[in-house]
This record gives C-alpha cells, sequence and structure tokens, in this order.
C-alpha cells in the first residue's frame, strides 16, 4: 500500500498534476507513511526523475514547472511537518542575484529546484550586496551559496563576495556556486568559485555533490 | 530638443507563440502538449491586459553623448561605442518599459507557486519590453527618414548599459538626461531599473559599415546572445530586401 501510493505520487508529480500530488499526499500522510518517506520517496523522488528528462531535453522548462508547482503543492502538507518533527534538509544554499543585476528569473528556477531536491533554500533576491551574501551564509549556517548575474558588468561582484568571506577568514565554510548566461567554467575558476552551474539541473547536481562529499 | 513621449499599441509588443516556443528552447520539430500552448495563451492574453507599452527619447549632441557616455568612467577600455560615437551623426537617448503591472503580476504569480504562468509571463514581458525599444527604434528611423536624415547606406542600431562594455553605471547620467522618471521608470542606487521589463539606451545612426562589429571584444568572451552581431545581420537582411 505504502509503495502503491509513493510510485503513484511519483507519477502524477511528473506529469504536474497538483491536485493529484496534494491529494495524494494528504493521502500517504492520513495512512502514517512517514513524513520524510514521503518527501524522499514521494516527491523528490518524482523531481529527481523530471530534472533527469530535463537534461536529457525529453521534457521542456515549462514542463518542469507544472512538476515544481506540484510538488510545492505536496510540500504544503508536508512543511508543517517537517517542522514538528524536526527533520532536517539535506543542505542549506543561499542563493542571490549579485549587486547591480535585476535579472532573477534564473535565480528563481534555481531556488524551485533545489527545493524540489529537498534542499532549504534561503532566497535573498535580486541586487544582493557581496556583504548580504556573505552575513545570510554565516547567519543561517548555509553549505553552499549561489549566486547569478546576467550583465557582463555585475560579474565581477561575485568574486567579491568570495574575498570578502576570505578576508573573513571563513571562505572554506561554504561551497560557491555561480550561474548566468554570461558566465563559464574559465570564469567560476578564475574567481575561486567551486563550480560554474549552465543550468538549474547542473546547480542541483553541484549542491548535491557539495553536501555529499561534506 | 524636447523629450518625445511615445504610447505604443499593446498587440505590437505581444511575442508570437512561436517566438516563446523557441524561447523555451522547444525545437520545431517537437509538438508540445496542449497545456503548454494553452499556458501561452494564458500569458499573452495576461499580458495583453497589463502592459502599458511605452518610450521616451531625446536626440542629443555628440559631444553631449559622449560626456554622458563616459559616465563615471567605469566603461572598458574598449568600449565598442568609443569606436562607434565618431562614425556616428545621430544620438537618440531612449528608455522603453512594458509597464509595472505586468511586472507585478509576474511577482504575485511566483509568490503563488504558479512557476509556469509566472516564468511564460516574465518570458512574454521580457520579449514585450525588447519589442518596445525595437519599435520605438523604427520610430526614431521613420522620423528621421520623413526628414530626409537618412542617408543612403545608413542605418540605426541601439546599445545599453551593461552591455558591449560601455558600464551599468552609465545609467546613471543616461537617466539624468532622459528623465524616464516622465513614463514611470526610476532607477535605483545600483542601477536597476524600475519596471523591470524596462530597456534604456543610446540608438545611433550611422554608416552601416560602422555596425559591422566584430565580436572579439575582452568583454563578448562573457557574452553568449551576442545581440549586436544579430541586430546587425538584421539590418544588411533589411537593407538587402530594400534594393
Amino acid at each position: 500500500m505504502t509503495n502503491d501510493i509513493l510510485t503513484q505520487l511519483t507519477q502524477v508529480l511528473q506529469t504536474g498534476d497538483a491536485t493529484a500530488v496534494s491529494d495524494l499526499t494528504k493521502l500517504a500522510i492520513d495512512q502514517s507513511i512517514g513524513t520524510k518517506i514521503i518527501l524522499d520517496d514521494g516527491l523528490i523522488a518524482g523531481m529527481n526523475i523530471v530534472g533527469e528528462r530535463f537534461k536529457k531535453h525529453e521534457i521542456f522548462l515549462p514542463d518542469l514547472l507544472f512538476s515544481a508547482k506540484a510538488f510545492y503543492a505536496g510540500l504544503e502538507h508536508l512543511k508543517p511537518l517537517l517542522l514538528k518533527e524536526k527533520i532536517a534538509s539535506p543542505g542549506k544554499v543561499v542563493i542571490g542575484t549579485v549587486q547591480g543585476d535585476q535579472h532573477d528569473i534564473g535565480k528563481n528556477l534555481v531556488g524551485i529546484m533545489l527545493e524540489g531536491a529537498g534542499f532549504e533554500v534561503v532566497d535573498l533576491g535580486k541586487d544582493v550586496s557581496p556583504e548580504q551574501f556573505v552575513d545570510a551564509a554565516v547567519e543561517t549556517n548555509a553549505d553552499v551559496i549561489g549566486m547569478s548575474a546576467l550583465l557582463t558588468t555585475t560579474m565581477p561582484v561575485m568574486k567579491k563576495v568570495i574575498d570578502l568571506a576570505t578576508e573573513r577568514k571563513i571562505k572554506d565554510q561554504f561551497k560557491y556556486i555561480v550561474g548566468g548566461a554570461p558566465l563559464s567554467d574559465k570564469f567560476a575558476k578564475e574567481i575561486g568559485a567551486d563550480a560554474y552551474c549552465f543550468d538549474t539541473v547542473s546547480a542541483v547536481e553541484c549542491v548535491k555533490g557539495f553536501v555529499k562529499g561534506k | 530638443m524636447k523629450p518625445q513621449l511615445h504610447e505604443i499599441d499593446v498587440d505590437q509588443t505581444l511575442a508570437t507563440t512561436a517566438s516563446l516556443l523557441a524561447g523555451q528552447s522547444i525545437p520545431d520539430s517537437v509538438t508540445p502538449d496542449d497545456r503548454i500552448y494553452q499556458l501561452i495563451k494564458d500569458a499573452r492574453k495576461l499580458y495583453s491586459d497589463l502592459a502599458e507599452p511605452k518610450s521616451l527619447t531625446i536626440e542629443i549632441e555628440r559631444d553631449q553623448f559622449a560626456e554622458l557616455f563616459i559616465g563615471e568612467r567605469n566603461n572598458h577600455p574598449d568600449a565598442l561605442l568609443t569606436e562607434l560615437i565618431p562614425l556616428a551623426d545621430s544620438f537618440t537617448l531612449f528608455a522603453s518599459t512594458a509597464g509595472q503591472k505586468v511586472c507585478t503580476e509576474i511577482e504575485r504569480l511566483f509568490a503563488s507557486n504558479e512557476f509556469p504562468l509566472a516564468s511564460m509571463l516574465d518570458a512574454t514581458a521580457s520579449e514585450g519590453a525588447d519589442l518596445v525599444a525595437e519599435i520605438t527604434q523604427e520610430m526614431i528611423r521613420k522620423q528621421l527618414k520623413n526628414n530626409d536624415q537618412l542617408d543612403a547606406g545608413q542605418e540605426l542600431l541601439r546599445f545599453s548599459p551593461g552591455y558591449c562594455g560601455w558600464h551599468i553605471s552609465g545609467q546613471h547620467k543616461l537617466f539624468d538626461t532622459l528623465q524616464p522618471s516622465l513614463i514611470g521608470i526610476e532607477l535605483s542606487e545600483s542601477y536597476l531599473m524600475s519596471p523591470l521589463k524596462s530597456v534604456s539606451g543610446v540608438i545611433l545612426k550611422a554608416p552601416i559599415e560602422a555596425f559591422d562589429i566584430y565580436d572579439n571584444f575582452p568583454y563578448c568572451a562573457d557574452c553568449r546572445n551576442r545581440s549586436c552581431r544579430d541586430r546587425y545581420h538584421t539590418l544588411v537582411a533589411k537593407m538587402e530586401n530594400n534594393k
């Protein structure tokens, strides 16, 4: 019975049916399936498959977002239980669009997919200063700082974030991922970031890798 | 010169279904399912209902633009416009926007977890804002042509702070001169425009050869969209068609 519900949950999540995901999550809770099992083996398992299919270009951004919306419909029911049962996320990521840049759609999508993978996301929004990034990472005890930029002229702010953490002698407390249209692997290496993520799925994979390696 | 306000018909700035599909990286060979078509239909409807496209322009002298372009002295030493300013003979500052209402709706949709529609409306509004800038450029072109100020072989191309080595801080002096607050566009201390779906910059008139921009400037390595080249090729194609 447990496996049936979780399999169904994974399947309807892939189709992006938010109502069905909501109903099945409630049913799973009513059936006393463990909160973490519903999250990991139902919702996140479904999102993992969706992410893989997106990576293989079998589905496209709107499909991914229909599934993300469905994921959140299920997560709404689980959130109070996760808090009550003090179930920790596998990791925490502070994300933001760097100072001087206004483009936040990519950053938003990365945040959605990271939550879809079970991570706790602290979204600082856009036009985020180096101090705000570093302070938030310290305050929330984050594992990863994720920075986004679309303008070539705002890319240097990413280096300022890493330099500031270095200056405060806390650089190694965090991993640093960067993303945005004008960026490259080379740029990430030059500024001392740990990874350049070219899309939402690669961002999730990077964060998973970093958290696993801790 | 006095600033000119241009009210633009929203339908002229409405992205097509084909361009929105292409923007989602959905190849022509793939037939998306009906829900994606419905999503595009809903996003286009919302955009039509909420967008308030308008733009503001002002023509200034070369010297005035050259000073404005220097801005806060943050431009790349090889900024493209440094080469183009002496070659151009008309400088029109512009600011264009799809309006605040559509931007507010995108934020509301994201906050309500309506990610597919939020993202599609965002794409529609981004294209809309670019189309407002494109239409504004075309209006300037028509005005110049009607006034016999567009010589054979001359064309218009637009550039914005934040691209092609023109530092984003260039927005400051551009806004001081143009005053885009007249159409509701404000600039933050860190040079962010509000409404978000706004474009500002300069429209240059120059011999078309001047716009044959090579793309190996140091900053081009960091730029993937190459829209400067795309626009140049579009201009050349238009000129060829008009021959």
